[in-house]
């Protein structure tokens, strides 16, 4: 399982000279600049639709009979359930600070 | 429909409803089983849907189905919808006078049948949640 937790994604953020300074292996093998942000965030997006994906195909499997394991489906569902209303709250929380940004007198 | 369309545009809900639906037909006849232990005569009945929606959904390799039509998306969906529950009866040796219910095979059947409806809301209602999250949720003003 890929690792999408908060903390890679910030490290990667940071570009390479930030994951030279803490010491750990360099996740971007670019030379300049290691993966934008515009990157990463449409790779996040892809993420969640996939956890969507792979929950579809546990309910159909479940419901042919090919899983034994219920409690495999429930995670699978919770899991993309969970990524996405966090999706959406991220989107809320930029929409909330565009829209803040625009209120500012010049 | 257009509703139908903009909500339900993979085959999981229908693949879903259809399933609550022989889950609910299956505990009829399974209580209808467990009704009838004493009937001589009597054959229990019983219909596998888990098989049938696996025969049906081809889950496995490539989608061997073609499409007639331009503008079909994969397998052809009315497969799923004309979906019919196959009773058939128990092969299971008779008793003397003829009834071949066998009680606790029936009440292991029953709870199985039951596990499986509420896996199955269960597995919808979520779903449902995620979809009215995505309408409902609004950004802060």
């Amino acid at each position: 399982m890929k690792d999408i937790t908060l903390q890679t994604n910030l490290k990667g953020l940071q570009g390479p000279s930030g994951l030279r300074k803490t010491g750990l292996p360099n996740a971007a093998d670019k030379v300049e600049g290691g993966p934008s942000f515009a990157e990463n965030l449409a790779e996040s997006l892809k993420k969640v639709n996939d956890l969507q994906k792979q929950a579809d195909v546990a309910i159909e499997e479940f419901a042919a009979g090919k899983t034994n394991n219920i409690h495999e489906t429930m995670l699978a569902v919770s899991k993309a359930d969970l990524a996405f209303r966090l999706t959406m709250q991220v989107r809320n929380k930029i929409v909330e600070a565009y829209q803040e940004v625009m209120r500012m007198q010049v | 429909m257009l509703l139908d369309r903009l909500l339900f545009f993979d085959r999981v809900p229908s693949v879903l409803t259809k399933a609550l639906n022989f889950a609910s037909k299956r505990n009829l006849l399974i209580s209808s089983n467990i009704a009838n232990v004493e009937t001589p005569g009597y054959k229990a009945s019983d219909v596998d849907f888990r098989s049938q929606l696996n025969q049906v959904l081809d889950l496995e390799g490539e989608m061997k189905l073609t499409s007639t039509n331009q503008s079909h998306l994969g397998p052809s969906r009315q497969a799923l919808e004309d979906l019919e529950p196959e009773v058939f009866e128990e092969v299971d040796a008779a008793k003397s006078n003829g009834n071949n219910v066998d009680i606790d095979k029936e009440m292991g059947k029953l709870a199985e049948n039951q596990i499986i409806y509420n896996t199955m809301v269960q597995l919808m209602v979520k779903r449902g949640s995620t979809v009215r999250a995505a309408i409902t949720e609004l950004p802060q003003q």
